[in-house]
C-alpha cells in the first residue's frame, strides 16, 4: 500500500488529492515552483519541496526534479493529477524503475491510449463502435484529401497526441482541407512535439458524452454513469454535467457498459474516461480514452457518491475494487462549471491576476474545488483554472437553479482579474441549454447572443429564472434488500 | 514497493535540513527560502540549479571544494549536486572569497535554495 505520496501537481487538483490523502492517512508530498511557494498545497502537505521556476518546462514537466523530490522525501507514490505529466508514459515508466508507484494505467496503456489513432482501432477491436475515419496517421494532403472523400464533411482533423481539446480542426468542405491539415499538423508539431494527424467524421450537433470508468489491476472494472460535456469553446469544456438526461436508461447503461469492456480490454487500470460523440439518435461513437482523473470527476462523485481520488490511489497501490457495479447507483443531477480567469469578451484570453477578493459559495449541495487562496497571484504560467464549482440538486432544473445561486454568491476581483461567471450564469439562462437540448457546437454558434447577456448579469440586470414549475422529481431511491435490481442499471 | 533505505539524506524541510541561517534572506512563513532580494552589494549567492544532494567534496572523505576564506576563480567547481545519478558541478559565475557555507555535505538541496556566498572580487566588466 500506499503510505507517502507525491503530489506532481499543482492549483486545485493539487489540493484535491492532498484532501484524499489525508482521509486515507497517507503523508503527503507537495512540488510547487518558485511562483507557487505559498499556494494552499504547500500548506496542506507535511512535506514540500521546490522543483523550479514558474515555467512549467522547468518545475512541474521537469522529471529529474520531481523524481529527486520524491526519492529524497521518501515518498513511495506519484500522483500526476491532470495535464502536465499525467499521459506521459515515459514519466510513468521512469517512476516504475525508481521503485514508485504511478498512480495511473500502466505505462504500456498509456503510450496507447495517448496515441488517438492506436486508441480508435484497439477500441474498434474491443467493439466500439467509431465514426467513419481511419486508425492510422494520415501522412500527406494528398492522401487525407482522398480520404476525406471517402468519409465525406465535415470532418474533424486530430493531432495523435493531442489533449485537452487542442490539436483539433473542424473542416466543413473540400476546399478547405489543405489549409486545415498543414495548419494541424505545424500545431500537433509545435504543441505535442508530434505532427501525425488522423481524420473521423464530425457530427457538429452531436453531444459530447463521456463515462467514468474504474478498474483494478485485478481485472475488475465498473462504470460511474456519464458526464455530458457539450457546452464546450472550442472544444474546451466549460460547463459539464450528469446524467446525460437526453439518453434513454437504456442508452446509458449499454454506453456504460462499452466503456468498462473497451477499458478493460487494453488492461486498463485506475480512473478514466471514455468520451463518445451521441447523435441525435441516441447512437454513440467512441472518440477517445483519457487515461487520468479528470477536471469534471466532481460531478461523477456527487452522483455516485463514490470518491475517485480516493479509489483510484487505493487500485493504483494494488487495492481490489471494493465496490461492484450494481453498488454504483447515479442519484439526482448534477453541474459543474469551470470558473476559468479569462475574458469572454475579448476572446477568453486568460485574464490573470491578483485575488484580492475571493469568496466562494456555500450551502446545501454546494462545492467549490479550489487551489487559490484570497491574495493569491493568478500566475500566467499556469492554465487559467480557478476552480470549479459543483452543485448537486434531485433534477436536473433545481441543480441549474442551485448552480445559478451559487454563481450569484461567487465574488473574484482584482486588478485585471475577468472570469467566466457572469457567462455562465447566461447559459443557465438560455432556453435551449434549460431544455438540454444543446451541441457540440452551441457555445461557439450562440456566444454572440450570450455574450451581451452575461454583461447584463454582471451588472446584476439579469432576468432571474422564471418561478420552478417544470419537472417531477428523478431522484431514484436506493434499492432496498431484495429489491437491487439485477440490472445495474444507472438510475433513470 | 520501494522499501526505505537508511542512510538517506534529510529531507528539506525537516527539522534537520538546512535553514537559511543567513541575514541575507529570509525564510518565508511555510518555512521555504525566499529569494533573497536585499544580498548586500558585492556579494553573490550561489544557488542549486535542481533538486539533489549537495556534495562538498568529489568524492567521501576527500578534501571539501572549498572552505569559507578560499578564494574561488570563475569557472571553478564549487560543489556538486546529484540528481538522477547525474553528477552536476556548481561552479563560480564569478571570482570572489567564499563567505559562507549554508549546505552540508550529502544534504538535500530544492531548487534555487542557496548553497553558499561569495564576496565577489575583480568582477570583470
Amino acid at each position: 500500500m500506499i503510505s507517502r505520496l507525491l503530489i506532481a501537481n499543482r492549483g486545485e487538483i493539487a489540493v484535491r488529492i492532498a484532501r484524499a490523502c489525508r482521509e486515507l492517512g497517507i503523508e503527503v508530498v507537495a512540488v510547487y515552483s518558485t511562483s507557487d511557494r505559498h499556494s494552499a498545497v504547500v500548506d496542506l502537505a507535511d512535506e514540500a519541496v521546490q522543483i523550479g521556476p514558474p515555467a512549467p518546462r522547468a518545475s512541474y514537466l521537469h522529471v529529474p526534479n520531481i523524481v529527486e523530490a520524491a526519492l529524497r522525501t521518501g515518498a513511495d507514490a506519484i500522483h500526476p493529477g491532470y495535464g502536465f505529466l499525467s499521459e506521459d508514459p515515459d514519466f510513468a515508466e521512469i517512476c516504475a524503475d525508481e521503485g514508485l508507484t504511478f498512480v495511473g494505467p500502466p505505462p504500456a496503456v498509456m503510450q496507447q491510449m495517448g496515441n488517438k489513432a492506436t486508441a480508435r482501432r484497439l477500441m474498434a477491436d474491443a467493439g466500439l463502435p467509431l465514426l467513419p475515419g481511419v486508425v492510422e496517421p494520415v501522412r500527406s494532403v494528398d492522401e487525407g484529401r482522398g480520404i476525406a472523400d471517402r468519409i465525406g464533411y465535415p470532418l474533424i482533423i486530430k493531432a495523435t497526441a493531442g489533449g485537452g481539446g487542442r490539436g483539433m480542426t473542424v473542416v466543413t468542405a473540400a476546399a478547405d482541407f489543405a489549409e486545415a491539415f498543414s495548419a494541424t499538423r505545424a500545431t500537433a508539431h509545435a504543441v505535442f512535439r508530434d505532427p501525425s494527424v488522423y481524420l473521423e467524421r464530425y457530427l457538429p450537433r452531436a453531444r459530447h458524452v463521456e463515462v467514468q470508468v474504474l478498474c483494478d489491476a485485478h481485472g475488475n472494472g465498473v462504470f460511474l454513469g456519464e458526464r455530458d460535456c457539450s457546452l464546450q469553446r472550442r472544444h474546451q469544456k466549460l460547463l459539464e454535467e450528469g446524467p446525460a438526461g437526453h439518453l434513454t436508461p437504456d442508452q446509458r447503461d449499454h454506453l456504460g457498459r462499452m466503456a468498462v469492456r473497451g477499458a478493460l480490454s487494453v488492461g486498463y487500470t485506475g480512473a478514466g474516461t471514455m468520451e463518445f460523440l451521441v447523435d441525435g439518435s441516441g447512437d454513440a461513437y467512441f472518440m477517445e480514452m483519457n487515461a487520468r482523473i479528470q477536471v469534471e470527476h466532481p460531478v461523477t462523485e456527487l452522483l455516485t457518491g463514490v470518491d475517485l481520488v480516493r479509489e483510484q490511489i487505493l487500485v493504483a497501490g494494488g487495492r481490489r475494487l471494493q465496490v461492484r457495479q450494481e453498488d454504483i447507483l447515479s442519484r439526482g443531477a448534477a453541474i459543474e462549471c469551470r470558473i476559468n480567469a479569462e475574458d469572454p469578451a475579448r476572446g477568453f484570453a486568460p485574464a490573470p491576476g491578483r485575488l484580492e477578493l475571493l469568496r466562494a459559495p456555500d450551502g446545501p449541495w454546494t462545492r467549490f474545488d479550489t487551489g487559490y487562496r484570497q491574495g493569491d497571484e493568478v500566475s500566467p504560467h499556469y492554465d487559467s483554472l480557478l476552480g470549479k464549482l459543483v452543485v448537486w440538486a434531485p433534477d436536473r432544473d433545481q441543480a441549474i437553479r442551485r448552480m445559478d445561486r451559487a454563481l450569484a454568491e461567487m465574488r473574484v476581483e482584482g486588478p485585471g482579474l475577468h472570469t467566466t461567471i457572469a457567462l455562465h450564469r447566461a447559459l443557465l439562462r438560455d432556453p435551449d441549454v434549460n431544455a438540454d437540448r444543446h451541441d457540440v457546437g452551441f457555445l461557439d454558434r450562440r456566444l454572440p447572443e450570450l455574450l451581451p447577456l452575461a454583461a447584463s448579469v454582471a451588472d446584476f440586470l439579469a432576468p432571474a429564472l422564471p418561478i420552478a414549475t417544470r419537472g417531477s422529481l428523478q431522484l431514484v431511491h436506493a434499492p432496498a434488500g431484495d429489491d437491487r435490481p439485477e440490472s445495474p442499471a444507472p438510475a433513470p | 514497493m520501494r522499501s526505505r533505505s537508511s542512510g538517506r539524506p534529510t529531507s528539506p524541510r525537516s527539522p534537520a535540513a538546512p535553514d537559511n541561517p543567513s541575514q541575507r534572506s529570509h525564510t518565508g512563513s511555510d518555512g521555504s527560502p525566499e529569494p533573497a532580494s536585499d544580498i548586500p552589494e558585492g556579494i553573490g549567492a550561489v544557488r542549486a540549479p535542481l533538486v539533489g544532494t549537495f556534495y562538498a567534496s568529489p568524492s567521501p572523505g576527500a578534501d571539501p571544494f572549498v572552505r569559507v576564506g578560499d578564494e574561488v576563480e570563475s569557472g571553478q567547481t564549487l560543489g556538486i549536486v546529484e540528481a538522477m545519478k547525474l553528477m552536476n558541478p556548481i561552479v563560480a559565475d564569478e571570482p570572489g572569497v567564499v563567505t559562507e557555507i549554508l549546505v552540508g555535505d550529502t544534504e538535500s538541496v530544492e531548487y534555487d535554495q542557496v548553497l553558499l556566498y561569495l564576496r565577489l572580487t575583480g568582477r570583470s566588466r
